[in-house]
């Protein structure tokens, strides 16, 4: 079996531990002007052997995952510019996907950042640390679900 | 066309009289140009040019000041009739309502004719503190009312102050008048600073990205350079014109001469349409198509416009997605769509595109070929492209607003709105009868997923609802909650609220969304607001922005002007505290660079944040003479003072709340 084909069953397994989840990131629409097509993009455009070495290189550090910290990754969601494109609160926008609540499993998650070939740049370790992401995901799956629109009366003015 | 220091003796009250009545019964009643002025015999009075001269100091003072004097000796009262009188009368046949304007001394003599001859009205002097700002209010107005307004600039400094918004209008395909007033004979104009602040040819400032411009040498030749000029400006593609107005022609007074001075009669042109047969072509491709699809940009121009796109789209029953230049299709209706239909097409029309390129493919700036960004198109290789556009008419070659080039199948020359109905026509007739099933069945799909995407938009919007900084979807929604029930008219909206006005606003009238800047000069938001409201103010619409505020910035100054000539505005405050719009172009650079980008104090990289200090927009507002409030952070805040706020602005006061906002 090759990395990328085990890197698909790996995948695979953490979304059945996890929640299950099936999506996967689409990209960041682009900056300014008006919304553009939305597009499935994210990990079904990385490399194969980057993909795998990204993936391998964050579960090595299990010892930081598991000790993630949705406060600091709070503090690191802000320091690192995340919050620029996605919001405070990883809800999205014109410039950048939804993250939370119910972010893409940590290892997706993972690689998308490390390696993403879309407009949002990639994070190279350099500029954002195994420690800071374990922390930013456990935050973004600490945010909690939104009230149901139906019962927001000002999204329903007109309905 | 030099400043004359003759003067002529003339019954300015006989030609006060004579001359407004003619124009105003020539503009009514369309007749034949109308013999205007014609002056009595002329007595030139010797002016001695070897008089001493003050010191240079005093002289540039009471140059500027408009108090020139050449010696002990008083000099006599200008005597006959002002050449900027007569301007004043042309100007007066084009009904243009309000003149926005820095004051300036190049212009003094037609700004004395407006006040007193003219008694201020049609148009009335708006004192603005910003040739930026006032061409930007004529930008504003002229969306809001369908007319163009005039506005005045002092020759070198104040055209460049007003290039800015006269470049987003040219790119946003709005007339605007732009007169400039200049000192053009060295030999007469004043010394030191009238003369730092003139030039050989100030249009040539904004040649590049104005129609026409011309600099009339005669009184004639203004006539027929002003109404050429509207007639220029309001021919689609609309965009702005220039004169430029000597200082010297505006103070000398009517010749004698023999001359005999007319205004010309201002007749609208009629649009131009597309070619019959390229209408045919295109009427039997979208006839025939499996998928096609309606983008529109700039197509509507009036509230028929929409009503005629609506008409397009129900007799093909295929979805229309509106880019929001304007408000060119109703978001309520079951046809509007979202972008992702571009995808699926087999054939697309695009009406009046400022980006037609951008339509069809996606750049993706990730450094990419070479660093420039890759290219993915949106579309199938054999889609076929239909594009009807008055900009082609009108292309130069210096700014690159045409975008990148595209090839398109059935291109057209035209207006949309002008040959939409040829169109429509077209199309009922090439429809098959054997496809008629097929095109309500997918008029049915259409529906469907109209619906659905509404329940997507609503439930994207509900996320971070409660955020502080309050989201950009709670801000708007809390601000639409508050003027539902009004005949409401959004003026101005930043695009980095996500578009959410776009999306959840039932907008269906023309005045319901006025689309952005055009060139995307920051620094529009502000000025347009209060000019598209002084619009408003005259239609019984009741206006609101959404205000940006690294754009209030620019020039806040406008703040004032709306409060001097009582012109009701909410603006509620996407207070993000940065030029987000940069943010994330530093961040991505540092990102493919391989570098932590540094932050300073801030939230964003060095040189993108609006904070330490954090501005307080609510004192700003408020020192200039509005209602205001905040920063709002709460959530929970919001509707409450917006409710307060609308109250103001109902009684004929601008209310501005600043709220503190999530990025986007």
């Amino acid at each position: 079996m090759g990395l990328r084909a085990r890197l698909i069953v790996l995948f695979k397994t953490r979304r059945l531990m996890l929640r299950g989840s099936t999506r996967i990131i689409p990209p960041p629409k682009r900056e300014g002007g008006r919304p553009k097509a939305d597009r499935v993009g994210g990990s079904a455009a990385l490399a194969g052997p980057v993909l795998a070495a990204i993936a391998a290189a964050f579960l090595l550090g299990q010892g930081a995952a598991l000790a993630a910290s949705a406060e600091k990754g709070k503090a690191a969601f802000v320091k690192n510019g995340c919050w620029q494109c996605h919001g405070f609160q990883g809800q999205g926008g014109v410039a950048g996907a939804k993250l939370a609540p119910e972010p893409i499993p940590a290892d997706a998650f993972a690689a998308f950042v490390r390696s993403s070939n879309r407009n949002m740049p990639a994070y190279s370790e350099a500029v954002i640390s195994n420690d800071d992401l374990a922390d930013i995901h456990a935050y973004l799956e600490s945010i909690p679900k939104p009230p149901d629109p139906k019962s927001i009366p000002l999204l329903n003015q007109n309905q | 066309m030099a400043r004359e220091e003759t003067h002529q003796r003339v019954d300015r009250r006989k030609f006060l009289a004579g001359a407004a009545g003619v124009a105003v019964a020539g503009a009514a009643s369309g007749a034949a140009p109308s013999d205007i002025a014609h002056a009595a015999t002329p007595e030139p009075e010797a002016v001695d040019a070897a008089l001493p001269r003050p010191p240079r100091s005093t002289a540039i003072a009471a140059a500027e000041a408009g108090t020139a004097q050449g010696g002990t000796a008083a000099m006599p009262h200008a005597k006959g009739v002002a050449g900027s009188d007569f301007m004043v009368d042309v100007i007066k046949t084009l009904d243009i309502t309000y003149l926005p304007a820095n004051p300036a001394s190049s212009f003094r003599g037609l700004h004395e004719s407006l006040i007193n001859y003219g008694r201020n009205t049609k148009p009335e002097f708006l004192t603005c503190m910003h040739e930026e700002s006032a061409a930007a209010m004529c930008h504003g107005y002229f969306k809001a009312a369908g007319k163009p307004l005039l506005t005045l600039c002092h020759g070198t400094v104040g055209l460049q102050h007003a290039t800015m918004a006269i470049y987003n209008a040219w790119c946003d395909r709005v007339p605007l008048i732009v007169v400039g007033g200049n000192d053009l004979d060295a030999a007469k104009r004043p010394p030191g600073v009238p003369t730092f602040h003139s030039a050989q040819d100030i249009n040539a400032l904004v040649r590049d990205f104005t129609k026409w411009d011309d600099t009339p040498v005669s009184l004639q030749h203004f006539a027929q350079s002003f109404v050429r000029a509207y007639k220029i400006a309001m021919t689609p593609p609309y965009g702005p014109v220039a004169i430029a107005l000597d200082a010297g022609l505006q103070q000398d007074t009517i010749h004698e001469n023999g001359e005999r001075l007319y205004i010309p009669r201002y007749v609208p042109m009629t649009p131009p349409q597309g070619d019959a047969n390229a209408v045919r072509e295109a009427a039997r491709l979208l006839a025939n198509a499996q998928n096609p699809v309606i983008v529109v940009d700039r197509a509507a121009r009036s509230e028929d416009g929409i009503r005629l796109l609506v008409a397009l789209a129900e007799a093909l029953q295929a979805p229309v997605v509106d880019q929001g230049g304007r408000m060119n299709f109703p978001r309520t209706h079951p046809l509007s769509s979202p972008p992702t239909v571009i995808g699926r097409a087999d054939v697309i029309i695009g009406l009046e595109l400022a980006d037609y390129w951008g339509t069809v493919n996606a750049f993706i700036d990730n450094g990419g070929d070479d660093g420039s960004g890759t290219r993915e198109s949106r579309i199938k290789g054999d889609t076929k492209l239909i594009s009807i556009s008055a900009v082609e008419l009108n292309t130069k070659s210096n700014y690159q607003d045409f975008q990148r080039f595209q090839t398109v199948d059935v291109p057209m020359a035209a207006d949309s709105q002008a040959t939409l109905p040829a169109l429509i026509e077209a199309v009922k007739a090439a429809i098959p009868a054997d496809r008629k099933a097929a095109i309500e069945k997918r008029g049915e799909a259409l529906k469907k997923a109209h619906v659905e995407q509404q329940a997507r938009t609503r439930a994207a919007a509900a996320v971070a609802w409660d955020a502080s900084p309050i989201s950009t979807a709670r801000l708007v929604m809390e601000t639409y909650g508050q003027i539902k029930d009004l005949d409401w008219s959004l003026v101005s909206s930043s695009g980095n609220v996500s578009s959410w006005p776009n999306r959840l606003w039932p907008m269906e009238k023309h005045h319901h969304w006025l689309g952005p800047s055009g060139g995307a000069g920051v620094g529009y938001g502000a000025p347009a607001s209060v000019g598209a409201a002084l619009a408003n103010r005259d239609a019984g619409r009741f206006s609101v922005s959404i205000q940006a505020d690294g754009d209030l910035m620019y020039a806040p100054g406008v703040l004032w002007t709306a409060a001097r000539h009582h012109i009701p505005l909410l603006a509620v405050m996407h207070n993000n505290r940065g030029y987000h719009q940069e943010v994330m172009h530093v961040q991505r650079l540092s990102n493919r660079r391989n570098r932590v980008a540094s932050l300073g104090n801030d939230m964003g990289p060095i040189g993108t944040s609006i904070q330490n200090p954090d501005i307080d927009y609510a004192k700003l507002a408020s020192s200039m003479g509005w209602w205001s409030a905040g920063p709002i952070k709460d959530p929970n805040e919001l509707g409450p003072t917006i409710k307060r706020a609308v109250e103001v602005v109902k009684s004929g006061q601008p209310a501005l709340i600043d709220v503190w906002t999530q990025p986007r």
